[in-house]
Protein backbone atom coordinates (compact mmCIF):
# COMPACT_ATOMS: atom_id res chain seq x y z
CA UNK A 1 0.00 0.00 0.00
CA UNK A 2 1.41 3.45 -0.96
CA UNK A 3 2.44 5.64 1.95
CA UNK A 4 0.38 8.77 2.49
CA UNK A 5 1.42 12.25 3.64
CA UNK A 6 0.75 12.66 7.39
CA UNK A 7 -0.62 16.15 6.84
CA UNK A 8 -2.78 16.04 3.69
CA UNK A 9 -3.14 12.37 2.82
CA UNK A 10 -1.61 12.77 -0.66
CA UNK A 11 0.94 10.16 -1.83
CA UNK A 12 4.10 10.56 0.23
CA UNK A 13 7.51 11.24 -1.30
CA UNK A 14 9.67 11.85 1.79
CA UNK A 15 9.92 10.72 5.36
CA UNK A 16 10.94 12.36 8.63
CA UNK A 17 11.54 9.61 11.13
CA UNK A 18 8.48 7.37 11.00
CA UNK A 19 6.17 9.97 9.42
CA UNK A 20 5.65 10.33 5.67
CA UNK A 21 5.19 13.63 3.79
CA UNK A 22 4.41 14.87 0.28
CA UNK A 23 6.82 17.31 -1.43
CA UNK A 24 4.91 20.38 -0.29
CA UNK A 25 4.58 19.42 3.34
CA UNK A 26 8.13 18.04 3.53
CA UNK A 27 9.34 21.47 2.47
CA UNK A 28 7.01 23.22 4.94
CA UNK A 29 8.08 20.91 7.77
CA UNK A 30 11.59 22.36 7.41
CA UNK A 31 10.55 26.03 7.25
CA UNK A 32 11.22 28.49 10.06
CA UNK A 33 8.66 31.27 10.46
CA UNK A 34 10.86 34.19 11.49
CA UNK A 35 7.89 36.54 11.54
CA UNK A 36 6.60 34.83 14.68
CA UNK A 37 9.61 35.73 16.84
CA UNK A 38 9.62 39.32 15.61
CA UNK A 39 5.88 39.64 16.24
CA UNK A 40 6.31 38.16 19.74
CA UNK A 41 9.13 40.49 20.72
CA UNK A 42 7.55 43.61 19.17
CA UNK A 43 4.29 42.74 20.95
CA UNK A 44 6.14 42.61 24.28
CA UNK A 45 7.65 46.06 23.62
CA UNK A 46 4.30 47.48 22.42
CA UNK A 47 2.52 46.06 25.47
CA UNK A 48 5.03 47.63 27.84
CA UNK A 49 4.62 50.94 26.00
CA UNK A 50 0.83 50.63 26.35
CA UNK A 51 1.12 50.02 30.10
CA UNK A 52 3.56 52.89 30.62
CA UNK A 53 1.37 55.31 28.64
CA UNK A 54 -1.85 54.36 30.49
CA UNK A 55 -0.08 54.44 33.85
CA UNK A 56 1.47 57.86 33.11
CA UNK A 57 -1.85 59.26 31.88
CA UNK A 58 -3.59 57.89 34.96
CA UNK A 59 -1.01 59.49 37.24
CA UNK A 60 -0.96 62.81 35.36
CA UNK A 61 -4.68 63.30 34.68
CA UNK A 62 -6.06 61.27 37.60
CA UNK A 63 -9.33 60.65 35.75
CA UNK A 64 -12.32 59.95 37.96
CA UNK A 65 -13.76 56.96 36.16
CA UNK A 66 -16.23 54.90 38.10
CA UNK A 67 -18.90 52.27 37.66
CA UNK A 68 -19.68 51.29 34.09
CA UNK A 69 -17.11 53.69 32.55
CA UNK A 70 -14.32 51.99 34.50
CA UNK A 71 -15.59 48.53 33.52
CA UNK A 72 -15.82 49.51 29.84
CA UNK A 73 -12.26 50.83 29.88
CA UNK A 74 -11.11 47.68 31.66
CA UNK A 75 -12.77 45.44 29.09
CA UNK A 76 -11.15 47.36 26.24
CA UNK A 77 -7.78 47.10 28.02
CA UNK A 78 -8.31 43.33 28.38
CA UNK A 79 -8.54 42.97 24.59
CA UNK A 80 -5.51 45.16 23.81
CA UNK A 81 -2.78 42.48 24.28
CA UNK A 82 -4.49 40.10 21.85
CA UNK A 83 -5.08 42.90 19.34
CA UNK A 84 -1.44 44.03 19.50
CA UNK A 85 -0.12 40.51 18.94
CA UNK A 86 -2.51 39.74 16.07
CA UNK A 87 -1.74 43.04 14.31
CA UNK A 88 2.02 42.61 14.51
CA UNK A 89 1.87 38.95 13.58
CA UNK A 90 -0.20 39.50 10.45
CA UNK A 91 1.82 42.53 9.39
CA UNK A 92 4.94 40.36 9.46
CA UNK A 93 3.44 37.17 8.09
CA UNK A 94 2.27 38.41 4.70
CA UNK A 95 4.32 36.02 2.55
CA UNK A 96 2.44 32.87 3.52
CA UNK A 97 0.06 33.77 6.29
CA UNK A 98 -1.79 31.31 8.48
CA UNK A 99 -5.56 31.55 7.86
CA UNK A 100 -6.84 34.41 10.01
CA UNK A 101 -10.03 32.52 10.79
CA UNK A 102 -8.04 29.57 12.10
CA UNK A 103 -5.86 31.69 14.41
CA UNK A 104 -8.82 33.72 15.68
CA UNK A 105 -10.82 30.49 16.07
CA UNK A 106 -8.16 29.00 18.35
CA UNK A 107 -8.07 32.30 20.28
CA UNK A 108 -11.84 32.04 20.79
CA UNK A 109 -11.60 28.37 21.85
CA UNK A 110 -8.90 29.34 24.39
CA UNK A 111 -11.26 32.03 25.72
CA UNK A 112 -14.22 29.65 25.86
CA UNK A 113 -12.40 26.90 27.76
CA UNK A 114 -11.18 29.51 30.25
CA UNK A 115 -14.73 30.75 30.83
CA UNK A 116 -16.42 27.35 30.78
CA UNK A 117 -13.86 25.20 32.60
CA UNK A 118 -10.74 27.07 33.76
CA UNK A 119 -12.24 29.78 35.96
CA UNK A 120 -15.05 27.65 37.47
CA UNK A 121 -12.60 24.83 38.22
CA UNK A 122 -9.91 26.97 39.87
CA UNK A 123 -12.01 29.62 41.59
CA UNK A 124 -15.20 27.75 42.47
CA UNK A 125 -14.45 24.05 42.69
CA UNK A 126 -10.91 24.37 44.08
CA UNK A 127 -11.73 27.70 45.78
CA UNK A 128 -8.02 28.53 45.72
CA UNK A 129 -8.60 31.88 47.44
CA UNK A 130 -9.45 30.11 50.70
CA UNK A 131 -6.31 28.02 51.06
CA UNK A 132 -3.64 28.99 48.53
CA UNK A 133 -1.91 31.50 50.80
CA UNK A 134 -2.00 29.49 54.02
CA UNK A 135 1.72 28.65 53.92
CA UNK A 136 4.67 28.24 51.60
CA UNK A 137 3.80 24.63 50.69
CA UNK A 138 0.23 25.45 49.69
CA UNK A 139 1.38 28.49 47.75
CA UNK A 140 3.87 26.56 45.62
CA UNK A 141 1.91 23.30 45.32
CA UNK A 142 -1.41 25.02 44.72
CA UNK A 143 -0.07 27.41 42.10
CA UNK A 144 1.76 24.64 40.21
CA UNK A 145 -0.58 21.65 40.60
CA UNK A 146 -3.90 23.45 40.37
CA UNK A 147 -3.48 26.83 38.65
CA UNK A 148 -0.56 25.86 36.38
CA UNK A 149 -1.80 22.42 35.34
CA UNK A 150 -5.41 23.51 34.80
CA UNK A 151 -4.39 26.49 32.66
CA UNK A 152 -1.75 24.73 30.58
CA UNK A 153 -3.78 21.53 30.08
CA UNK A 154 -6.71 23.58 28.82
CA UNK A 155 -4.46 25.57 26.48
CA UNK A 156 -3.07 22.24 25.21
CA UNK A 157 -6.57 20.82 24.67
CA UNK A 158 -7.72 24.02 22.91
CA UNK A 159 -5.05 23.41 20.25
CA UNK A 160 -4.94 19.62 20.29
CA UNK A 161 -8.67 19.11 19.81
CA UNK A 162 -9.13 21.83 17.20
CA UNK A 163 -6.46 22.86 14.71
CA UNK A 164 -3.92 20.08 15.43
CA UNK A 165 -5.49 17.62 12.96
CA UNK A 166 -5.91 20.32 10.31
CA UNK A 167 -3.74 20.43 7.18
CA UNK A 168 -2.84 24.01 8.17
CA UNK A 169 -0.90 22.65 11.15
CA UNK A 170 2.11 21.72 9.05
CA UNK A 171 5.16 23.66 10.29
CA UNK A 172 7.34 23.51 13.38
CA UNK A 173 6.28 26.98 14.43
CA UNK A 174 2.55 26.39 13.89
CA UNK A 175 2.25 24.81 17.32
CA UNK A 176 3.85 27.89 18.90
CA UNK A 177 1.59 30.20 16.89
CA UNK A 178 -1.64 28.41 17.80
CA UNK A 179 -0.50 27.80 21.40
CA UNK A 180 0.14 31.54 21.75
CA UNK A 181 -3.31 32.31 20.31
CA UNK A 182 -4.99 29.87 22.76
CA UNK A 183 -2.99 31.32 25.68
CA UNK A 184 -3.99 34.85 24.71
CA UNK A 185 -7.66 33.83 24.51
CA UNK A 186 -7.39 32.26 27.97
CA UNK A 187 -5.67 35.38 29.35
CA UNK A 188 -8.29 37.69 27.84
CA UNK A 189 -11.10 35.91 29.69
CA UNK A 190 -9.10 35.86 32.94
CA UNK A 191 -8.63 39.61 32.58
CA UNK A 192 -12.29 40.26 31.81
CA UNK A 193 -13.24 38.14 34.83
CA UNK A 194 -10.82 40.11 37.02
CA UNK A 195 -12.12 43.49 35.82
CA UNK A 196 -15.78 42.53 36.04
CA UNK A 197 -15.23 40.90 39.44
CA UNK A 198 -13.52 43.95 40.93
CA UNK A 199 -16.11 46.38 39.58
CA UNK A 200 -13.61 47.95 37.18
CA UNK A 201 -9.96 47.91 38.17
CA UNK A 202 -7.91 51.03 38.85
CA UNK A 203 -6.71 52.27 35.43
CA UNK A 204 -2.96 52.00 35.97
CA UNK A 205 -2.93 48.90 38.16
CA UNK A 206 -5.57 47.18 36.02
CA UNK A 207 -3.52 47.72 32.88
CA UNK A 208 -0.45 46.19 34.55
CA UNK A 209 -2.51 43.17 35.57
CA UNK A 210 -3.92 42.76 32.05
CA UNK A 211 -0.46 42.98 30.47
CA UNK A 212 1.28 40.52 32.78
CA UNK A 213 -1.50 37.90 32.51
CA UNK A 214 -1.38 38.13 28.71
CA UNK A 215 2.44 37.91 28.59
CA UNK A 216 2.62 34.86 30.85
CA UNK A 217 -0.19 32.84 29.27
CA UNK A 218 0.74 33.72 25.69
CA UNK A 219 4.40 32.79 26.12
CA UNK A 220 3.67 29.58 28.04
CA UNK A 221 0.93 28.71 25.55
CA UNK A 222 3.64 29.03 22.90
CA UNK A 223 5.84 26.66 24.92
CA UNK A 224 3.07 24.03 25.07
CA UNK A 225 2.55 24.57 21.33
CA UNK A 226 6.24 23.94 20.61
CA UNK A 227 5.99 20.42 22.01
CA UNK A 228 2.74 19.84 20.10
CA UNK A 229 4.28 21.10 16.86
CA UNK A 230 7.31 18.87 17.28
CA UNK A 231 5.08 15.87 17.96
CA UNK A 232 3.05 16.65 14.82
CA UNK A 233 6.07 16.37 12.53
CA UNK A 234 8.21 13.73 14.23
CA UNK A 235 7.44 10.66 16.29
CA UNK A 236 8.34 11.52 19.87
CA UNK A 237 8.46 9.38 23.03
CA UNK A 238 5.12 9.12 24.83
CA UNK A 239 6.37 11.32 27.68
CA UNK A 240 7.39 14.16 25.36
CA UNK A 241 4.21 16.27 25.14
CA UNK A 242 3.19 15.56 28.79
CA UNK A 243 6.66 16.78 29.79
CA UNK A 244 6.13 19.96 27.77
CA UNK A 245 2.74 20.63 29.38
CA UNK A 246 4.23 19.89 32.82
CA UNK A 247 7.16 22.27 32.18
CA UNK A 248 4.78 25.05 31.17
CA UNK A 249 2.55 24.32 34.21
CA UNK A 250 5.53 24.49 36.59
CA UNK A 251 6.71 27.79 35.09
CA UNK A 252 3.15 29.14 35.21
CA UNK A 253 2.68 28.14 38.85
CA UNK A 254 6.08 29.45 39.92
CA UNK A 255 5.37 32.75 38.20
CA UNK A 256 2.10 33.28 40.11
CA UNK A 257 3.79 32.16 43.34
CA UNK A 258 6.68 34.61 42.88
CA UNK A 259 4.35 37.39 41.88
CA UNK A 260 2.15 37.02 44.96
CA UNK A 261 5.19 36.59 47.23
CA UNK A 262 7.03 39.64 45.89
CA UNK A 263 3.99 41.89 45.75
CA UNK A 264 2.31 40.65 48.92
CA UNK A 265 2.73 43.81 50.95
CA UNK A 266 6.26 43.44 52.22
CA UNK A 267 8.35 43.85 49.11
CA UNK A 268 11.78 45.22 49.95
CA UNK A 269 13.30 45.38 46.49
CA UNK A 270 12.99 49.13 46.15
CA UNK A 271 10.89 48.67 42.99
CA UNK A 272 7.23 49.65 43.32
CA UNK A 273 5.57 46.30 44.05
CA UNK A 274 2.91 46.73 41.34
CA UNK A 275 5.61 46.68 38.66
CA UNK A 276 7.45 43.61 39.95
CA UNK A 277 4.86 41.23 38.50
CA UNK A 278 5.13 42.90 35.10
CA UNK A 279 8.94 42.82 35.16
CA UNK A 280 8.85 39.09 35.99
CA UNK A 281 6.34 38.50 33.18
CA UNK A 282 8.53 40.34 30.65
CA UNK A 283 11.57 38.31 31.73
CA UNK A 284 9.57 35.08 31.38
CA UNK A 285 8.13 36.02 27.97
CA UNK A 286 11.51 37.07 26.51
CA UNK A 287 13.25 33.99 27.94
CA UNK A 288 10.59 31.62 26.56
CA UNK A 289 10.66 33.31 23.13
CA UNK A 290 14.46 33.12 23.05
CA UNK A 291 14.36 29.44 24.06
CA UNK A 292 11.73 28.58 21.44
CA UNK A 293 13.53 30.45 18.67
CA UNK A 294 16.77 28.62 19.44
CA UNK A 295 15.08 25.26 19.89
CA UNK A 296 13.26 25.46 16.54
CA UNK A 297 16.41 26.64 14.74
CA UNK A 298 18.43 23.80 16.27
CA UNK A 299 15.85 21.15 15.43
CA UNK A 300 15.42 22.38 11.85
CA UNK A 301 19.20 22.40 11.38
CA UNK A 302 19.27 18.79 12.58
CA UNK A 303 16.49 17.79 10.17
CA UNK A 304 18.15 19.52 7.21
CA UNK A 305 21.56 18.08 8.09
CA UNK A 306 20.18 14.54 8.21
CA UNK A 307 18.64 15.29 4.78
CA UNK A 308 16.73 13.07 2.38
CA UNK A 309 19.56 10.57 2.17
CA UNK A 310 19.48 10.00 5.89
CA UNK A 311 15.71 10.25 6.27
CA UNK A 312 15.09 8.44 3.02
CA UNK A 313 12.81 9.05 0.03
CA UNK A 314 9.71 6.99 0.04
CA UNK A 315 9.49 6.58 -3.69
CA UNK B 1 -12.84 -14.10 18.79
CA UNK B 2 -16.00 -13.39 16.80
CA UNK B 3 -16.03 -11.95 13.30
CA UNK B 4 -17.64 -8.74 14.61
CA UNK B 5 -15.08 -8.25 17.33
CA UNK B 6 -12.08 -8.47 15.00
CA UNK B 7 -12.77 -5.27 12.99
CA UNK B 8 -13.42 -3.40 16.23
CA UNK B 9 -10.00 -4.44 17.54
CA UNK B 10 -8.34 -3.38 14.29
CA UNK B 11 -10.09 0.02 14.46
CA UNK B 12 -8.92 0.45 18.03
CA UNK B 13 -5.32 -0.33 17.03
CA UNK B 14 -5.50 2.15 14.16
CA UNK B 15 -6.83 4.84 16.48
CA UNK B 16 -4.13 4.13 19.07
CA UNK B 17 -1.57 6.19 17.21
CA UNK B 18 1.31 8.23 18.58
CA UNK B 19 -1.02 11.25 18.66
CA UNK B 20 -3.62 9.39 20.72
CA UNK B 21 -1.00 8.07 23.13
CA UNK B 22 0.33 11.59 23.72
CA UNK B 23 -3.20 12.93 24.33
CA UNK B 24 -4.00 10.20 26.85
CA UNK B 25 -0.61 10.68 28.54
CA UNK B 26 -1.19 14.44 28.91
CA UNK B 27 -4.64 13.84 30.39
CA UNK B 28 -3.24 11.28 32.84
CA UNK B 29 -0.42 13.59 33.97
CA UNK B 30 -2.83 16.52 34.36
CA UNK B 31 -5.33 14.39 36.27
CA UNK B 32 -2.57 13.16 38.59
CA UNK B 33 -1.39 16.74 39.24
CA UNK B 34 -4.93 17.93 39.94
CA UNK B 35 -5.66 15.01 42.29
CA UNK B 36 -2.46 15.79 44.24
CA UNK B 37 -3.47 19.47 44.23
CA UNK B 38 -6.84 18.52 45.69
CA UNK B 39 -5.02 16.53 48.36
CA UNK B 40 -2.90 19.59 49.23
CA UNK B 41 -6.08 21.66 49.49
CA UNK B 42 -7.81 19.12 51.76
CA UNK B 43 -4.72 18.72 53.96
CA UNK B 44 -4.12 22.46 54.30
CA UNK B 45 -7.74 23.15 55.21
CA UNK B 46 -7.64 20.46 57.88
CA UNK B 47 -4.63 22.04 59.60
CA UNK B 48 -6.52 24.31 61.98
CA UNK B 49 -6.60 24.90 65.73
CA UNK B 50 -9.28 26.20 68.02
CA UNK B 51 -8.65 29.54 69.76
CA UNK B 52 -10.73 30.74 72.68
CA UNK B 53 -11.33 34.17 74.19
CA UNK B 54 -13.93 34.34 76.94
CA UNK B 55 -16.64 31.96 75.80
CA UNK B 56 -16.01 32.65 72.10
CA UNK B 57 -14.12 30.12 69.98
CA UNK B 58 -12.93 30.13 66.36
CA UNK B 59 -10.91 27.90 64.04
CA UNK B 60 -7.72 29.36 62.56
CA UNK B 61 -4.91 27.75 60.53
CA UNK B 62 -2.13 26.39 62.72
CA UNK B 63 0.37 28.77 61.16
CA UNK B 64 -1.55 31.92 62.12
CA UNK B 65 -0.66 34.07 65.15
CA UNK B 66 -3.27 34.49 67.86
CA UNK B 67 -3.35 37.71 69.89
CA UNK B 68 -5.81 38.11 72.79
CA UNK B 69 -7.57 41.48 72.85
CA UNK B 70 -8.68 43.93 75.52
CA UNK B 71 -12.05 45.50 76.33
CA UNK B 72 -14.51 44.91 73.43
CA UNK B 73 -11.89 43.26 71.25
CA UNK B 74 -11.80 39.56 72.11
CA UNK B 75 -8.91 38.47 69.90
CA UNK B 76 -7.06 39.05 66.63
CA UNK B 77 -5.55 36.45 64.30
CA UNK B 78 -2.85 37.27 61.76
CA UNK B 79 -1.44 35.23 58.90
CA UNK B 80 2.33 35.82 59.14
CA UNK B 81 2.65 35.46 55.36
CA UNK B 82 0.17 38.32 54.93
CA UNK B 83 0.87 40.48 57.96
CA UNK B 84 -1.27 43.32 56.63
CA UNK B 85 -4.38 41.15 56.88
CA UNK B 86 -6.09 40.93 60.26
CA UNK B 87 -9.00 38.77 61.36
CA UNK B 88 -10.65 39.70 64.64
CA UNK B 89 -13.70 39.12 66.79
CA UNK B 90 -15.15 41.70 69.18
CA UNK B 91 -18.23 41.97 71.37
CA UNK B 92 -19.22 45.63 71.47
CA UNK B 93 -20.83 46.94 74.62
CA UNK B 94 -22.80 49.58 72.69
CA UNK B 95 -25.91 48.79 70.66
CA UNK B 96 -27.51 46.09 72.76
CA UNK B 97 -28.80 42.93 71.11
CA UNK B 98 -30.08 44.46 67.87
CA UNK B 99 -27.63 43.55 65.09
CA UNK B 100 -28.56 46.58 62.98
CA UNK B 101 -28.12 48.94 65.93
CA UNK B 102 -24.71 47.38 66.66
CA UNK B 103 -23.78 47.75 62.98
CA UNK B 104 -24.71 51.45 63.09
CA UNK B 105 -22.84 52.02 66.34
CA UNK B 106 -19.75 50.19 65.09
CA UNK B 107 -19.61 52.20 61.86
CA UNK B 108 -20.12 55.43 63.78
CA UNK B 109 -17.33 54.55 66.20
CA UNK B 110 -14.91 53.68 63.39
CA UNK B 111 -15.71 56.91 61.57
CA UNK B 112 -14.51 58.77 64.68
CA UNK B 113 -11.31 56.73 65.02
CA UNK B 114 -10.11 56.01 61.48
CA UNK B 115 -8.75 58.49 58.95
CA UNK B 116 -10.78 58.98 55.73
CA UNK B 117 -13.24 56.32 56.90
CA UNK B 118 -16.09 55.60 54.51
CA UNK B 119 -18.69 52.85 54.17
CA UNK B 120 -18.47 51.23 50.74
CA UNK B 121 -21.62 49.14 51.03
CA UNK B 122 -23.95 47.63 53.53
CA UNK B 123 -25.66 44.37 52.77
CA UNK B 124 -26.34 40.94 54.20
CA UNK B 125 -24.20 37.83 54.06
CA UNK B 126 -24.95 34.25 55.01
CA UNK B 127 -23.00 32.72 57.90
CA UNK B 128 -23.75 29.08 58.74
CA UNK B 129 -27.05 29.34 56.91
CA UNK B 130 -28.14 32.47 58.78
CA UNK B 131 -28.38 35.93 57.27
CA UNK B 132 -26.09 38.45 58.96
CA UNK B 133 -25.63 42.18 58.31
CA UNK B 134 -22.31 43.07 56.70
CA UNK B 135 -20.61 46.45 56.38
CA UNK B 136 -17.69 46.90 53.96
CA UNK B 137 -15.63 50.01 54.60
CA UNK B 138 -12.34 51.67 53.80
CA UNK B 139 -9.90 54.00 55.55
CA UNK B 140 -6.34 55.21 55.23
CA UNK B 141 -3.59 54.29 57.67
CA UNK B 142 -1.33 57.16 58.67
CA UNK B 143 1.39 55.59 60.80
CA UNK B 144 4.55 57.60 61.48
CA UNK B 145 7.41 56.69 59.15
CA UNK B 146 5.20 54.76 56.72
CA UNK B 147 3.46 55.71 53.51
CA UNK B 148 -0.32 56.05 53.84
CA UNK B 149 -2.07 52.85 52.86
CA UNK B 150 -5.67 52.28 51.80
CA UNK B 151 -7.23 49.58 53.99
CA UNK B 152 -10.42 47.79 53.11
CA UNK B 153 -12.42 46.08 55.84
CA UNK B 154 -15.57 44.11 56.40
CA UNK B 155 -17.60 43.68 59.59
CA UNK B 156 -20.06 40.80 59.85
CA UNK B 157 -22.50 40.95 62.75
CA UNK B 158 -23.66 37.62 64.18
CA UNK B 159 -25.79 36.83 67.18
CA UNK B 160 -23.94 35.02 69.95
CA UNK B 161 -25.21 33.65 73.24
CA UNK B 162 -23.58 36.52 75.17
CA UNK B 163 -24.49 39.30 72.73
CA UNK B 164 -23.69 40.43 69.20
CA UNK B 165 -20.30 39.38 67.88
CA UNK B 166 -18.52 41.48 65.26
CA UNK B 167 -16.28 39.40 63.04
CA UNK B 168 -13.89 41.73 61.21
CA UNK B 169 -11.45 41.37 58.36
CA UNK B 170 -9.08 44.16 57.32
CA UNK B 171 -6.54 44.07 54.51
CA UNK B 172 -4.60 46.39 52.21
CA UNK B 173 -7.13 47.20 49.52
CA UNK B 174 -5.30 45.44 46.67
CA UNK B 175 -5.36 42.04 48.39
CA UNK B 176 -8.77 42.34 50.06
CA UNK B 177 -10.81 40.42 47.49
CA UNK B 178 -8.33 37.52 47.31
CA UNK B 179 -8.74 36.76 51.01
CA UNK B 180 -12.51 37.06 51.29
CA UNK B 181 -13.15 33.34 51.06
CA UNK B 182 -10.64 32.77 53.90
CA UNK B 183 -12.54 35.35 55.92
CA UNK B 184 -15.84 33.64 55.18
CA UNK B 185 -14.45 30.35 56.53
CA UNK B 186 -13.09 32.15 59.58
CA UNK B 187 -16.45 33.85 60.23
CA UNK B 188 -18.28 30.55 59.84
CA UNK B 189 -16.06 28.99 62.53
CA UNK B 190 -16.83 31.61 65.20
CA UNK B 191 -18.97 30.27 68.04
CA UNK B 192 -20.01 31.86 71.32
Amino acid sequence: MAERCRICGEPATHSLGSYQFCDRHYERAQRQRGSLWRADLISVVALIAFVVIVYALDAALNPKLSGSALIVFGLIAALVPAAIWLVFFYRRDRLEPEPKGMVIGVFVIGALVAAAVGIPLVEDWFDVGSWLNLNLLTQIAGNVLVVGFVQMTLVYLAVRLSVYQSSEFDEWTDGILYGTAAGLGFATVLNIDFIAGSGGADLGLGTIRVALTALVLASLGGLVGYFLGHDRLEVRPVWYVPAGVALAAVLDGLYWFLRSSLTGGFATTGIPSNWIGLILAVILAVAVTWFLSNAVTRELRRVVKSGPSAQGDVL
Amino acid sequence: MTAQARPALIDWRRAWTDDARQLVAVLLVAALAIVIGYGVKTYSQSQTRTVTAGNVTAQIPTTWIFQPGVQDLLFTAVDPRNPGQRYSVSRPSAGGNDVNAVADATAAAKSQLLSEFGVLRRDATTVNGTSAPSVTYTYVTTRNGQLPQVIEGRDVFIKGSGGILVVTFESPSRSFDNALSTFERFAASVRG
